[in-house]
């Protein structure tokens, strides 16, 4: 880190002057709260980063696929709880789901589509994040569904299995439930997207010093990349979850 | 007229679960173009029963055959293919009749959000069936069954009002007079009168 950047560090943490005026002025009692949540904040970013860099610096592709398998099985493990699942039998399905689906459309996105000469680690990990995050948050929509709807509704699933049909036609119901579930968040989503204010990943793009044309086309790409990685997340994880557990 | 004919043999079965034993040495043959009707007092196996002919639950002792063939857990998917169920919960069975309804939802945050993941949302209780729907649905599901030379029915009439457990009867009748082995549950006391055979699971209890 240079002095340079510790300066402008400074300068952007003095901001924190207003809410932390406002907070001594209106409601003392909040005061100690925000100042754990920023420094929980800041120590998170400050480990992400230094991750980063040691992929960056190191930039072997062995190592940018452990940091994703390491990512994987942690977003599963998040996803899992988030979902109130059981860790033994759902943790395997959601990770694999997870990196899978990620690694397959992120190696898309970078060996076909992203105008790149080499897959280094400045871009690999980049659009990994973005897609495992995004694939994470939808899982949690589309398992939950399928786990409670399976629970609530397995009446339909005994009636469907009694009347002939096989397990997996027994199962699509609820796969097409889970599959609504993570659709139509992206179907509100896209629908309001940059109506209302531009959506964080392209001001970052523009502010790491994309032209506002680049930054779009990425935006695009990575938008089409989320919907498809989250998209086949579910699909291997239930797969998985209907082969070992059902 | 049904022309397809089975016989469902159950030979000293003993049906327990979690080491309770609900049914001893149970024999039975459920003929082709009869109504029979497995009865007893609640909690003495009625379902627990049904299901393992159908084979979602193990026999413990003795054997059900279709046609000789040996009916197993393992090799119940391709015996219920013969099979038309009409369940217990029935009234339950909304999604058959009618399609879930569409999710709405308000858009948040796209793309790269630094925030953490969300808890999964709660989704609604689904509304159970109406009388007049659980016979729409039982009709239906026993109108798409025609070539099945089986039907399963556990308690039949359960969720009918008065009026509409005579059609049940009545529908559960054409059936069995297009030669369908009928098997149903059943502690109403119309379904057991009019059913040809009766078997008091009562009397194969230790």
């Amino acid at each position: 880190m240079t002095t340079s950047l510790i300066l402008h560090t400074f300068l952007a943490l003095l901001l924190l002057i207003l809410p932390f005026g406002a907070l001594y002025l209106l409601d003392r009692q909040t005061i100690k709260p925000l100042v754990i949540a920023l420094t929980k904040g800041l120590i998170q970013l400050l480990i992400f980063a230094l991750i980063a860099w040691g992929v960056y610096k190191v930039d072997k592709i062995w190592l940018s696929i452990g940091w994703l398998l390491a990512m994987s099985v942690w977003a599963g493990w998040l996803v899992t709880n988030k979902c109130k699942l059981s860790i033994t039998s759902h943790l395997f399905p959601a990770s694999t789901g997870l990196f899978a689906s990620v690694l397959l459309i992120g190696l898309w996105l970078l060996v076909a589509v992203l105008p790149i000469d080499n897959m280094t680690a400045r871009w690999f990990v980049p659009v990994m994040a973005v897609l495992l995050g995004h694939s994470a948050t939808m899982l949690v929509k589309g398992l939950s569904h399928f786990a409670t709807m399976l629970q609530r509704n397995r009446a339909q699933y005994d009636f469907l299995l009694g009347n002939g049909a096989s397990q997996w036609q027994a199962l699509a119901p609820f796969m097409r439930t889970s599959l609504l579930a993570i659709i139509s968040p992206t179907i509100a989503n896209l629908s309001a997207m940059a109506l209302v204010a531009l959506p964080l990943l392209f001001c970052g793009m523009l502010m790491g010093g994309f032209a506002p044309i680049n930054a779009f086309a990425m935006m695009i790409y990575a938008v089409v990349g989320c919907i498809a990685s989250s998209v086949l997340a579910l699909g291997i994880t239930l797969v998985i979850i209907k082969t070992i557990n059902l | 007229m049904h022309k397809q004919l089975v016989m469902l043999e159950v030979k000293d079965a003993t049906i327990s679960v979690s080491g309770k034993v609900l049914v001893k040495n149970l024999s039975f043959i459920a003929d082709d173009g009869k109504i029979t009707c497995i009865t007893g007092s609640e909690g003495s196996g009625k379902t627990t029963f049904l299901r393992t002919l159908m084979g979602f639950l193990p026999i413990t002792e003795g054997f059900v055959s279709v046609d000789g063939e040996l009916l197993t857990v393992q090799s119940a998917p391709a015996f219920r293919k013969m099979m038309c169920y009409i369940p217990q919960n029935i009234h339950l069975l909304r999604h058959q009749l009618y399609q879930p309804e569409r999710m709405l939802m308000e858009p948040d945050e796209y793309g790269v959000w630094n925030s953490v993941l969300q808890p999964a949302a709660d989704t609604s209780e689904t509304a159970p069936l109406s009388p007049e729907e659980v016979f729409r649905l039982a009709n239906a599901t026993i109108a798409e069954a025609t070539a099945k030379p089986i039907l399963i029915a556990d308690e039949p009439a359960s969720h009918l009002s008065a009026e509409l457990a005579p059609q049940m009867l009545q529908l559960l009748q054409q059936q069995a007079a297009q030669g369908k082995c009928v098997l149903i549950a059943s502690r109403n006391p119309q379904l057991i009168d009019n059913s040809h055979h009766v078997i008091d699971l009562n009397q194969f209890q230790i």
